[in-house]
């Protein structure tokens, strides 16, 4: 299971998917949010990984490891 | 008084007058503005007190849950921001309410519990501001400037606005 969380007004909105057929309609809103944000200059961090990995960037949807943050355009304060 | 301010104030010790005070009543006459203190100590200290005044040491009253709706955005966010912060940096939101982060080839930086100017270069006393693109909790910016700090520095230093603390802002980017 894979999970991508994406930064906003409520904290995070979370999407799960696996590779499952039952899970195709997730996994497609997935992809469809993620390639969206990442088209309006979002970031997207693989964190919390296997064996204590690093956080570490990620560009494409296929690259997605189990957790993943993803952090909306940043912009000077 | 913070370890990041002994650690400056130890070396100076022979600059300090009535050498028998203790760093604590050191850091009293700092915070009280002693004239008496040399000038080259209370510069080299100005921003790590500002950034004492903003530091939080709980931020516990920023994330309070609402009995029967659930976590509050605030809670979500400081909830993920745990999950993600490594052991070193949890324990050091938890007591502090920041975190340190190392930019490879920009330094080491702190990231404080405010919205503006909250990332601070500890080497240097420049903080810089960039926020995102829509209003998210502050816990969220926090994460989010970790992980760009940590892994994309160039995005970061490439749009945040600078300041030496106590001075003018100047200027965008770097």
């Amino acid at each position: 299971m894979k999970m991508l969380r994406f930064l906003d007004s409520s904290g995070d909105r979370k999407i799960s998917f696996d590779d499952s057929e039952a899970m195709a309609e997730a996994k497609a809103e997935a992809q469809r949010l993620f390639e969206r944000s990442m088209a309006a200059g979002a970031v997207a961090f693989s964190v919390n990984r296997k064996g204590g990995g690093a956080d570490q960037k990620v560009g494409e949807f296929s690259a997605l490891e189990d957790e993943t943050v993803v952090v909306p355009r940043i912009v000077g304060g | 008084m913070p370890d990041c301010l002994a650690r400056i104030l130890r070396p100076l010790g022979d600059w300090i007058p009535a050498g028998d005070q203790t760093l604590d009543e050191v850091h009293v006459n700092l915070r009280q503005g002693n004239p008496a203190l040399p000038q080259s100590i209370r510069r080299r200290t100005r921003w790590l007190l500002f950034y004492e005044d903003y530091a939080v040491a709980s931020t516990d009253e920023l994330f309070v849950e609402t009995p029967g709706k659930g976590p509050t955005p605030d809670a979500r966010a400081r909830q993920l921001l745990l999950r993600v912060l490594n052991p070193v940096q949890r324990d050091e939101f938890s007591r502090y309410g920041h975190f340190t982060v190392d930019a490879v080839g920009w330094g080491r930086f702190r990231v404080l519990s405010r919205t503006t100017f909250n990332v601070l270069n500890t080497g240097t006393g420049m903080s810089f501001c960039a926020g995102l693109d829509i209003p998210v909790p502050l816990a969220d910016l926090m994460l989010a400037q970790k992980l760009i700090l940590e892994n994309d520095p160039g995005r970061f230093f490439r749009v945040a606005n600078h300041r030496r603390e106590g001075g003018r802002c100047l200027g965008e980017g770097l």
